[in-house]
């Protein structure tokens, strides 16, 4: 980064918080901060929706999980529709009618307090966890952008989220934004058009997209029925089905921001567009990757994206190492290079043999240029226990930092900053609002004036901040942060759609039945997660199974008086 | 501005509040729910498709 990508990356984060500081002066109850402006219209809602799920980590994880594995995990998200369309057509009239706070509101008044208890402690717990896995991504950025120490920047981030999120409420969160969207998705559009633009002569799009196929990075649809394989078809459809009404239908950072619209019109327009737009939108950020990794194959990459680790570690006796797996890192390259070549130059002339032959010299020399990759981790971790196992979430940046426009590449951090700052503050607000709804209120102050329960819920908000920042700096612990997002939440989603399933369709279900149920439900799903080798987005489906069968098991097993709930906990 | 203090799960439930012109879209060749609905999920089908005819094609 030059002096022009500092002014613009500085004059963008001022402005953005100079802007909705000024649009949020005023805000003081607690319904307003919590709910934000109810006359926000569809495109803002839908925007929105889709700007909490898509934070700085999809911007920044999902190329590097195109990178490494291709477009597979766009199956992820094949159950996303069918999941919205049942949000909005069942489940959003539903919550509009009640006019809760907060989701887990609606479990007291149809079971119990402490079933609506389980449901708030299962959101806290799953998204706390959460958000301090998002918490890492802006710090990864600033990590790379100023060589500094991760865990350094990760508490400066942390801070900064929490500050963020504690002066301006939900609203300031959806005006900017759009905006942020808007300006990262004209960001990768640009960093494409550079990728094509800045391959060999000889190399077309088209022979780009046949040498990310020969690699395997193009299987974006997979029919195995092996529930082993991460992502398949089947396991999006149906644990992706699941896990996408678990968090828009259950979770409160989303349920927030569409239960209080002003009409259940926009509100449905609002998750209609997301419907849309999920999939195409996830396809072309795991090409970007997949385009990113073609790219290095002609660019000699480094040979660990993670460049503050790897200068860490210069001059040491692991840095000598490292420097002789560097060298042999680079004549695999130009191997490869070579290699590739020659496959492109023979199918140019139609000689499929020779094509062949040359690809799968190539693959041989990837397989070896992995290794190496390997040994450098190894050695790295060896050398110091807090280095990440995994670079993957540093490829797209490295990217941006090294090959696009100055000026361009301030504004992308910026905005890839500030959409991580805006995501974490929906997050914390959600946090900070279920703690004192359903918590704090209904537990300790029962019958206090609503400026108190403002202040309270700006300081949970600034608790949870600084639980998630504590969580952030083990998050280098994970193999990449888009899959541990979703592997977090299919643990815990299914159990807690379970009880909202069982809340809203089985009337005969009381609260004792379905506490019990939905915490041996949970505990199954920890058994199997440890025992089972089965993609993570099944634990979706057999959490929410397991809730609503031991329900009916246990209503039926129960004594008629210890499965009615209090009369001042019964639904109306 | 201020609310009236949010009501303690005790509390009878809020009144239902009015949605005004909820049951149409306002979408020009969408005058139902079901019918946009229908549209997503072909669009998914359609999706799907499209992609695994480019996974086939780059195999």
């Amino acid at each position: 980064m030059n002096a022009l990508d500092y002014l613009v990356l500085f004059g963008t984060m001022v402005g953005i918080a100079v802007y909705a500081t000024w649009r949020t002066r005023g805000v003081r109850d607690l319904s307003e901060y919590v709910k934000g402006d109810p006359r926000r219209g569809w495109l803002t809602i839908g925007i929105s929706v889709m700007a909490t799920q898509a934070s700085a980590i999809t911007f920044m994880s999902t190329p590097g999980q195109g990178y490494e594995s291709g477009l597979g995990f766009v199956q992820n998200y094949f159950g996303l529709p069918l999941a919205l369309v049942i949000v909005a057509a069942v489940f959003l009239p539903l919550y509009r009618r009640l006019d809760v706070y907060t989701a887990y509101e609606f479990l007291g008044r149809r079971f119990d307090a402490k079933t609506r208890l389980l449901g708030a402690s299962l959101f806290l717990l799953q998204r706390g966890l959460a958000a301090g896995i998002t918490i890492y991504a802006p710090a990864i950025v600033l990590s790379t952008v100023f060589g500094w120490r991760l865990d350094l920047t990760i508490i400066f981030s942390g801070l900064l989220v929490i500050i963020y999120t504690v002066s301006g409420g939900s609203d300031a969160v959806n005006l900017t934004q759009k905006y942020q969207l808007g300006v990262i998705f004209a960001g990768m559009f640009a960093a494409f058009a550079v990728l094509v633009f800045r391959l060999p002569r000889e190399v077309s799009f088209a022979d780009a997209l046949t040498v990310a196929g020969g690699f395997n990075k193009l299987e974006a649809v997979d029919f195995s029925l092996d529930v082993s394989r991460r992502y398949t078809l089947w396991s999006g459809l149906l644990g992706g089905l699941f896990l996408s009404l678990s968090y828009f239908g259950t979770d409160q950072s989303q349920v927030q921001r569409y239960m209080h619209n002003h009409s259940i019109r926009e509100s449905r327009l609002g998750l209609m567009f997301n419907a849309v737009c999920k999939i195409p939108m996830q396809f072309f950020i795991l090409l970007l990757g997949a385009m990113v990794f073609v790219f290095y194959q002609f660019e000699r990459p480094p040979v660990f994206f993670n460049a503050t680790a790897w200068h860490a570690q210069a001059g040491t006796e692991a840095g000598r190492r490292l420097k002789e797996l560097d060298a042999e890192f680079t004549a695999v390259h130009a191997r490869k290079r070579a290699q590739i070549g020659e496959w492109i130059e023979a199918r140019h002339a139609g000689n499929e043999p020779a094509a062949a032959a040359a690809r799968s010299a190539a693959r041989v020399s990837l397989a070896r240029a992995e290794a190496i990759r390997s040994e450098v981790r190894t050695v790295l971790q060896k050398a110091d226990p807090m280095t990440g196992a995994n670079d993957a979430d540093y490829v797209f940046i490295t990217f941006v930092l090294g090959y696009l426009p100055h000026g361009v590449v301030g504004l992308l951090v910026a905005v890839i900053f500030a959409a991580a700052l805006s995501s974490k503050a929906s997050e914390l607000n959600a946090l900070g609002a279920t703690t004192t709804v359903d918590l704090y209120r209904h537990l300790a102050r029962r019958d206090a004036c609503d400026a108190h329960y403002l202040a309270a819920s700006r300081w949970f908000t600034a608790l949870w901040g600084v639980v998630a920042l504590a969580f952030a700096l083990y998050a280098h612990l994970v193999e990449n942060l888009i899959q541990a997002i979703n592997i977090l939440g299919s643990i815990f989603y299914g159990v807690m759609l379970g009880l909202f399933l069982v809340a809203f369709f089985l009337k005969r279900v009381g609260g004792t039945a379905v506490f019990w149920a939905a915490i041996a439900a949970q505990a199954l799903v920890f058994i199997l997660y440890f025992t089972l080798n089965i993609s993570y987005l099944w634990y979706n489906l057999i959490g929410c199974a397991a809730c609503v069968g031991l329900s009916l098991a246990f209503q039926a097993l129960l004594p008629a008086a210890a499965s009615t709930p209090p009369p001042e906990d019964r639904a109306p | 501005m201020t609310t009236p203090a949010p009501a303690a799960p005790s509390d009878p439930p809020p009144a239902r509040r009015p949605d005004s012109g909820d049951d149409t879209t306002g979408l020009p060749g969408f005058p139902t729910w079901g019918r946009v609905y229908a549209v997503v999920l072909g669009g998914l089908g359609l999706v799907i498709l499209l992609l695994a005819l480019f996974s086939r094609a780059f195999a």
